[in-house]
């Protein structure tokens, strides 16, 4: 009976992990490109009392066994990279990404991606993060710039006075095979793993890399509903655990008392 | 002493065991592709564990790389130990492009573990891959004469232990891309279940208390001159 007991406690701590999930999700209904994670539960592995097509005592053969789980476990927190809406701010240098790429950045001299397209120019004119780090490969944007435009296949035109072209240059995108399988670092940043497969680098506009569209910032994919609805779900269940641990108890109790 | 006793201790056992597996089936109610285990008595009062294979609900997730199966039927699993058989349609891509299961362990097709190099990944109902416009394969999927031989291993993979005759393709099953099934387990019933457990334990138990006091009296009254 012990085993029920600690089969209810692994489902509220899966139910706790949930919960904990969701509320991430949730306070970050409004970052820029924010991707929501979702949990992943898997059952553990099962004791065999009696293994099916044993023979009884008599003879016969028995067509079922019996196994007994031990309850759940927490397989993953997966990352999901579904598109998020659009949202217009006019911004020259708000970039929203249509498709699969991300950007690549410096981030204390490591080499790290983003899908967050609210990017800033620095005191020394380098193109930056919000958090300061420089979008690679590095653009700088001349002092005289007056205007910038981007168009779809990120080709990046600051203009200066007079409609004279002050500088060019051309952003890229990179695309992993399983991006799901990508470190989130926080801050809207994305580290590589032997999951997520090298970065592959491309032109923004080419084949399964998407297109970058200016002044535009994507939003976070967070549903608020469906996240709601997820959690009041996480909270049933977790309920409907420890009603089985309150008869584990009242069980346990009523063994003691079987000697009065 | 009273051999009545030792029927009462195997009830009060029983009993603990069903409520054991109540536990998991309610433990495991957010587990995608979970089938509940359900507990019977034959007419030697003998107890035994099912899995009910009956599908779950089926849940949009719009996420392309989620599979359900609509209908009976299992994923085929290449896992180390051998091919496993699993209802949880929650795959990814490793690294290497290959299609795996959140354990890691590659899906197989028609001719052996997927690979997807691309971006653009469609699922048809009858369980073809194209990517980017062109087909690749289509997942292989397992129904069983005897499905009562399939055996749980955890982390929702299932070991067949009948012949490889009886496994074959099910006609009726088509996939759906985006979904993911849930699991079958209902809650009203595993509280109904559960309370049943625990005043049949209760029952049991009052029997143990009852047969205690007649040894009680035999030996203290009844010995009395």
């Amino acid at each position: 009976m012990l085993r029920g007991l600690w089969t209810a406690a692994s489902g509220m701590a899966a139910q706790q992990l949930n919960v904990d999930v969701i509320s991430h999700n949730l306070a970050n209904v409004n970052t820029t490109a924010f991707k929501k994670s979702r949990s992943d539960f898997q059952d553990l592995m099962y004791q065999t009392l009696r293994l099916p097509g044993a023979t009884t005592a008599s003879g016969t053969q028995l067509p079922t066994g019996i196994q007994i789980g031990m309850g759940t476990k927490p397989m993953g927190v997966e990352k999901m990279f579904s598109q998020g809406d659009y949202n217009q701010t006019s911004n020259d240098l708000d970039l929203a990404v249509e498709g699969k790429g991300f950007f690549k950045v410096v981030s204390n001299d490591e080499e790290v991606y983003t899908r967050a397209g609210d990017f800033k120019v620095d005191s020394e004119g380098y193109v930056c993060t919000p958090s300061g780090d420089r979008l690679q490969p590095e653009i700088t944007i001349p002092q005289e710039t007056v205007s910038i435009s981007v168009d779809s296949t990120g080709r990046l035109v600051a203009f200066g006075a007079d409609n004279t072209e002050a500088a060019t240059a051309d952003l890229k995108l990179y695309t992993f095979p399983n991006a799901a399988g990508l470190y989130s670092m926080g801050r809207n940043l994305y580290r590589p793993t032997e999951a997520s497969g090298e970065a592959l680098e491309g032109t923004p506009g080419s084949e399964g890399v998407g297109t970058i569209s200016q002044g535009y910032l994507e939003m976070s994919n967070v549903n608020v509903v469906e996240e709601m609805v997820g959690m009041i779900i996480a909270q049933r269940a977790y309920e409907a655990n420890s009603k089985a641990i309150q008869t584990a108890d009242q069980m346990l109790q009523m063994a003691n008392n079987i000697k009065r | 002493m009273n051999s009545g006793i030792y029927n009462a201790v195997r009830g009060c056992r029983t009993q603990g065991l069903r409520f054991d597996m109540i536990a998991n089936n309610l433990a495991n109610m957010g587990t995608t592709g979970f089938k509940k285990d359900m507990v019977f008595f034959d007419q030697a009062l003998r107890m035994h564990v099912t899995t009910d294979l009956s599908p779950g609900n089926i849940r949009r997730t719009g996420n392309p790389l989620d599979v359900a199966l609509e209908g009976e039927g299992f994923f085929k699993v290449q896992t180390p130990a051998g091919v496993r058989y699993t209802a949880d349609g929650r795959f990814s891509l490793n690294g290497e492009g290959l299609l795996v299961t959140s354990k890691g362990d590659p899906v197989l097709g028609s001719s052996g573990p997927v690979s997807i190099q691309g971006k653009d990944i469609t699922i048809d109902d009858t369980g073809r891959i194209e990517v980017d416009e062109s087909a690749v394969d289509r997942l292989s999927i397992a129904s069983f004469e005897r499905p009562e031989r399939l055996q749980k291993e955890g982390s929702s993979y299932y070991i067949y232990n009948g012949d490889e005759e009886e496994i074959s393709e099910p006609e009726q099953t088509s996939v759906k891309q985006g979904y993911i099934e849930e699991s079958n387990v209902v809650v009203t019933q595993e509280m109904i279940g559960m309370v049943e457990a625990l005043r049949n334990f209760e029952s049991y138990q009052k029997v143990l208390q009852t047969f205690d006091e007649t040894d009680a009296r035999v030996v203290n009254e009844v010995g009395k001159l």
